[in-house]
C-alpha cells in the first residue's frame, strides 16, 4: 500500500465490482452534468462531451481551454485524469468521503474539476461528485 | 467532388447492365423497392474494398486512419443533405435499424417518465412493428388514421398529444403511394408541446429538400439504397441540441458515441456519402425528370386506359412514386402479365401476404380497388422510353383482363357492383 500524503482522505481496497459500479458513476453523472450544461451553451458550436468505453472526453470548444480526458484504471482500481490546465492526475477512491482524491494534494477530483472549469468557462460549475 | 460529377453534364449515365444490352432484364420501375448503384457511387466505393480495407476504428496504422477519414468525410456528406452536424449522423444498417433504434431507443431511455408514442397507420412495417413491441414493454401507441388523401389530420394529431408523450413518428414519404406529409407542420406542434419528432425520410431524402433544423426534426432515418447508394447501410440522425438521448439496441465496443456498436462498414458509408453529396447537387434537376415522366405516365394511362384511381392525393405527392388502382382487374394477374415490367402492388417487405395493403386500408379505399393497384416507381435512370413502352403494355393487358373480367361484364350492363352478394363456395 502506498504512503499516502493527504491529511483529509484514505485510501480503502476496494474488489473489481464494486471499483466498476463506482468509477462508472462517477464518470456517468459527470456525462450527464456536462452534456447538460453544453445542452445550455448555445453559441459554443465546438463543445463536445463523450463517454464510450470508459473514457470521458470533454472538449472545451470555443471556451479555448482544450480537451479533459478522463477514464478508469482497472488494475490500479483509480481513475485517471489529463487536464489541459494542470496536467496529469491520478485518484483513488475514499469510502468515508465518497471522494476521489488525489495522493499528492489534498484536493478530490470533484474539487479540482469544480474549480477549473469554473474559471473556464466563466459560470458557476456544480459538478455532481465530492 | 468535381471528379465525382464530371460526367453529370452527360445525363446518359446509366447502370452497367443496360450497356451490355442484356434485353432479357425487365424495364425497371419498382424505385421504391430499391434501385441501381450510381455508377458515380460505385467509383467511390471500390478503393476502400480493394486498396483501403483498413477498419476506421483501427487506431494505431495507415490503414485505420484512412478509412476513419473517409467515413468522417462521409458524415459531413450526409449532414450537408439535412442540414445536420457530422456529429449528429449515426451510420446503421439501413432505415429499419435506424427505425428500430429511433423507436425502441428513445421510448426504453424515458420509459419511467414518459411512456406515449404517437404514430400513424400507413407507416412503414418497421415502425408499426417497433411499435408494437414496444406495446408489450408497456408503453402507450396511439395509430394515428390518415385522410383519404393519404396525410394526417394535423388537428387529430396536436389532440393525441398527452403530457406524458415522448416521440412522434412521422414518416416524411410514404413508400407505398408517395404522399409527403406536412413535416414542418408536425415538426412545429411536437417542438411546442415538447415531443421528440421522428421521421422516418427513407423515400424522402435527396429527393425532396430536408432541413432538419427549420422542421424541428429531432431523429431522421436515411436508407442508403433509395438513393442510389448501396445496399445494406442507412444512418440515423440524432439531434444534439436540445439533445436527445437514446438506449442503444445493439450492445458492443461502443462505436458511434455508443449509439451502435460494430465495425462501421467504410465502404458502404462512403457510398452513402457519395450519394447524398450526389443527391444535394442534382435533386432539382431529378425531381423535374421525375415529375415528367410521371405526369406521362399518368396521362398516358388516363387517357388510353380509363375507370383508374390514383391513390394519394397528387397534390401532395411525389412524383416518382404513382399508385394506380385498375377497377374491374386483380392486382396480381396485371401484375404477372406485366412480365418484362418489374413494378409491385403493395410495398415489396409485405408482399409474400395475400391480403391487400393496410396503407391502401388506411386510405379507405375499396375492397376491391386495394386489390388492384399497382405502384410505379420513376427513378433517376428511368427513360422516356422506358414510360412509353410501359403505357402501351398496360393499355395491352388491362383491357385484355377487363374483356375476361366478370366485374367489368356486369358494369357495362348496368349492375352496381356494390349490390353483389358474394357467396362462399
Amino acid at each position: 500500500m502506498a504512503v499516502t500524503r493527504s491529511q483529509k482522505y484514505r485510501m480503502i481496497e476496494l474488489d473489481e465490482i464494486k471499483y466498476e459500479k463506482l468509477s462508472s458513476q462517477a464518470l456517468e453523472s459527470l456525462t450527464e452534468y456536462l452534456e447538460d450544461l453544453g445542452d445550455q451553451m448555445v453559441d459554443n458550436e465546438e463543445f463536445d462531451i463523450e463517454y464510450s468505453q470508459g473514457v470521458l472526453t470533454l472538449r472545451t470548444g470555443n471556451a479555448g481551454a482544450g480537451v479533459y480526458v478522463l477514464n478508469k484504471q482497472p488494475p490500479n482500481k483509480q481513475i485517471w485524469l489529463s487536464s489541459p490546465i494542470s496536467g496529469p492526475e491520478r485518484y483513488d477512491y475514499d469510502a468515508s468521503h465518497d471522494a476521489w482524491f488525489c495522493r499528492h494534494t489534498d484536493q478530490s477530483l470533484g474539487q479540482l474539476l469544480k474549480s477549473e472549469l469554473t474559471e473556464i468557462f466563466g459560470q458557476d460549475i456544480e459538478i455532481p461528485i465530492n | 467532388m468535381a471528379s465525382l460529377l464530371k460526367n453529370s453534364t452527360q445525363r446518359a449515365v446509366r447502370p452497367l447492365c443496360r450497356f451490355r444490352g442484356l434485353a432479357s432484364l425487365p424495364v425497371y420501375l419498382d424505385a421504391q423497392a430499391t434501385n441501381p448503384t450510381d455508377p458515380r457511387v460505385l467509383d467511390s466505393m471500390l478503393p476502400y474494398l480493394t486498396e483501403q480495407y483498413g477498419n476506421p476504428h483501427s487506431r494505431t496504422h495507415q490503414y485505420g486512419w484512412d478509412s476513419e477519414k473517409a467515413v468522417d468525410k462521409a458524415r459531413e456528406q450526409i449532414a450537408g443533405l439535412i442540414n445536420a452536424h457530422p456529429k449528429e449522423i449515426v451510420f446503421t444498417s439501413g432505415a429499419t435499424e435506424s427505425n428500430n433504434t429511433a423507436l425502441k431507443g428513445v421510448a426504453r431511455f424515458y420509459k419511467g417518465k414518459k411512456k406515449h408514442i404517437i404514430t400513424t397507420q400507413t407507416e412503414h412495417k418497421c415502425v408499426l412493428d417497433s411499435c408494437r413491441k414496444l406495446q408489450e414493454e408497456g408503453i402507450d401507441v396511439t395509430y394515428l388514421g390518415v385522410k383519404k388523401s393519404g396525410l394526417i389530420d394535423l388537428e387529430e394529431f396536436e389532440k393525441a398529444i398527452r403530457p406524458d408523450t415522448v416521440l412522434a413518428s412521422i414518416m416524411t414519404v410514404n413508400n407505398e403511394i408517395g404522399v409527403i406529409q406536412s413535416i414542418e407542420e408536425i415538426g412545429k406542434i411536437c417542438r411546442k408541446h415538447k415531443v421528440f419528432f421522428h421521421t422516418d425520410a427513407a423515400q424522402a431524402v435527396g429527393k425532396i429538400p430536408i432541413d432538419v433544423n427549420a422542421m424541428n426534426i429531432d431523429l431522421l432515418s436515411i436508407s442508403g439504397h433509395k438513393i442510389y447508394g448501396p445496399k445494406g447501410v442507412g444512418a440515423l440522425f440524432v439531434r444534439r441540441r436540445p439533445r436527445v438521448r437514446l438506449e442503444a439496441i445493439i450492445s458492443g465496443g461502443g462505436q458511434e458515441r455508443g449509439l451502435r456498436s460494430g465495425t462501421v462498414p467504410s465502404p458502404l458509408t462512403v457510398g452513402l456519402g457519395a450519394a447524398c453529396e450526389i443527391a444535394s447537387v442534382e435533386h432539382a434537376y431529378d425531381y423535374e425528370h421525375a415529375k415528367r415522366l410521371s405526369q406521362k405516365l399518368v396521362d398516358g394511362i388516363q387517357s388510353r386506359v380509363g375507370h383508374i384511381e390514383r391513390n394519394g392525393d397528387p397534390q401532395h405527392t411525389y412524383p416518382g412514386c404513382v399508385n394506380l388502382s385498375f377497377s374491374f382487374i386483380e392486382g396480381e394477374s396485371l401484375l404477372m402479365a406485366l412480365k418484362d415490367i418489374a413494378i409491385s402492388s403493395g410495398s415489396a417487405c409485405t408482399s409474400a401476404s395475400l391480403e391487400p395493403s393496410y396503407v391502401l386500408r388506411a386510405l379507405g379505399s375499396r375492397e376491391d380497388l386495394a386489390h388492384s393497384s399497382i405502384r410505379f416507381g420513376i427513378g433517376r435512370f428511368t427513360t422516356e422510353s422506358e414510360i412509353d413502352y410501359v403505357i402501351d403494355k398496360i393499355e395491352h393487358h388491362v383491357n385484355r383482363l377487363r374483356e375476361m373480367s366478370p366485374l367489368w361484364e356486369m358494369y357495362q350492363e348496368g349492375i352496381d357492383l356494390s349490390t353483389i352478394q358474394w357467396s362462399q363456395h
